[in-house]
């Protein structure tokens, strides 16, 4: 996965979107470029400055308290909003994996089915296809959503996997904007929904599981 | 397994002129009889050097997507992967597992369930501590330092590079963790949050620098 696929936002001016590939990204706004060191670091390099050392950890936590995955304005009281545009596709069946005659498990079959775009808009996912096909064909109609109705998110490869009630998993795979953002996103929108009901996340993936939160005088735990 | 043999000699005369691999802690993993092996997912590296240089032959979960297209359905049972559903919950993969410690096997278990972005140690899946405690057979935490700094999740890396700056890379085993068999469900729950504190400690042990 390329770095700007985790450094979706400029750790250091906030600009929205970075630009580059593979090991290499520049931000547009201030100038500066990240990219890949040896053992893991990653070089830092301002406009007109000496290049500096920083790690993962530092520049994910930078991203996060520069805004995150929202986006500035819109991250406001009415909730989350984001749009983006996709190849997406969607768990068909499964492929058994045998191995000297046994059944070792599956493997989903994911068919690819073309372009859409998908959106989150306060409490609500929204996924429409480009060209929606007739209803009795179902599979690639699209969807929309309440966030309640998401069972499971993460990122495959370069891929963010979402599953809805059912099972339904459908793969969605980004044109132009990162899949750590809006697992990030999905995943922040997901906090916010069950901390109103007194829950917190303890694992998104395979399934979203929750416990009771516990307030404390110092905050909830 | 023959061709897991071959695949094991081949890779560990590239991995060698590629890393400078230092090996540690392989008297703690069992010449015969069933264990897992858990450790910290930092890289893509991680399970290629695991099932080549572990002394035993391993079997390892493996996101099922490894085993999407034809050729690596064929291939990645043949070199010890089992795949695992990640969007559901999978008993297959649980019941495969367990069936192979039964039979004496070893099994490797990422139990954060994906590579970390920055190299530290995520939060551990419940799954996973419920499979450990579960099977009851020791559970040897690995360490595989340097991994994440040759090919993290968010770079690349130069496979051609070989012989000149090797990067250092350890794999260590501590030493096997004994829970015991949990074959009771309220029983496995109640141990959960302590096992998973013990592994936890166990991997931030085998993998500090």
């Amino acid at each position: 996965m390329p770095i700007h696929d985790m450094l979706y936002r400029c750790p250091r001016c906030g600009h929205d979107a970075l630009d580059g590939h593979k090991g290499r990204v520049h931000c547009s706004s201030c100038g500066t470029r990240f990219e890949q060191g040896r053992g893991g670091a990653i070089i830092v390099r301002p406009p007109g400055g000496p290049p500096a050392e920083s790690t993962a950890s530092d520049l994910i936590a930078r991203v996060e308290a520069l805004g995150g995955p929202g986006v500035g304005a819109e991250l406001g009281e009415k909730g989350l909003f984001r749009e983006a545009r996709i190849t997406f596709g969607r768990a068909e069946g499964q492929d058994v994996i045998r191995w000297r005659g046994e059944v070792l498990g599956f493997a989903e079959r994911i068919s690819w089915k073309g372009r859409g775009s998908i959106r989150l808009e306060g409490e609500a996912l929204t996924f429409k296809p480009d060209q929606a096909r007739v209803p009795d064909e179902g599979s690639d109609q699209g969807f929309s959503c309440l966030l309640g109705d998401i069972r499971g998110v993460q990122i495959s490869s370069k891929a963010l996997q979402v599953t809805l009630d059912g099972a339904r998993l459908y793969q969605f795979e980004f044109m132009d904007d990162s899949p750590k953002r809006w697992e990030d996103l999905l995943c922040l929108a997901l906090t916010r929904l069950y901390s109103r009901d007194g829950l917190r996340i303890v694992e998104f993936k395979p399934r979203i599981v929750t416990e009771p939160e516990v307030r404390t005088t110092d905050g909830i735990r | 397994m023959i061709l897991y043999r071959v695949l094991r000699r081949t890779m560990r005369v590239y991995f060698r002129a590629r890393l400078r691999i230092r090996r540690e802690g392989e008297e703690n993993i069992p010449d015969r009889g069933p264990f897992f092996v858990v450790l910290s997912h930092q890289s893509d590296l991680d399970s290629l050097l695991l099932h080549t240089f572990c002394p035993r032959l391993l079997f390892t979960l493996a996101k099922s997507s490894v085993f999407r297209t034809r050729f690596m359905a064929w291939l990645a049972p043949r070199v010890g992967a089992l795949p695992t559903r990640r969007f559901q919950i999978d008993p297959q993969a649980v019941r495969v597992a367990l069936r192979l410690v039964e039979r004496g096997e070893g099994v490797g278990v990422f139990p954060e369930g994906e590579r970390s972005w920055d190299g530290s140690l995520q939060p551990l899946r419940i799954g996973s501590i419920r499979l450990l405690l579960k099977a009851g057979v020791p559970v040897i935490p690995c360490g595989l330092i340097g991994t994440y700094g040759v090919l993290p999740r968010w770079g690349h890396m130069n496979w051609l590079k070989v012989g000149v700056r090797r990067e250092p890379v350890i794999i260590r085993y501590g030493k096997p963790i004994q829970f015991g068999r949990h074959d009771d469900r309220a029983r496995r729950e109640r141990a959960r949050p302590e096992a998973t504190v013990r592994i936890r400690h166990a991997l931030q042990a085998v993998m500090a620098q």
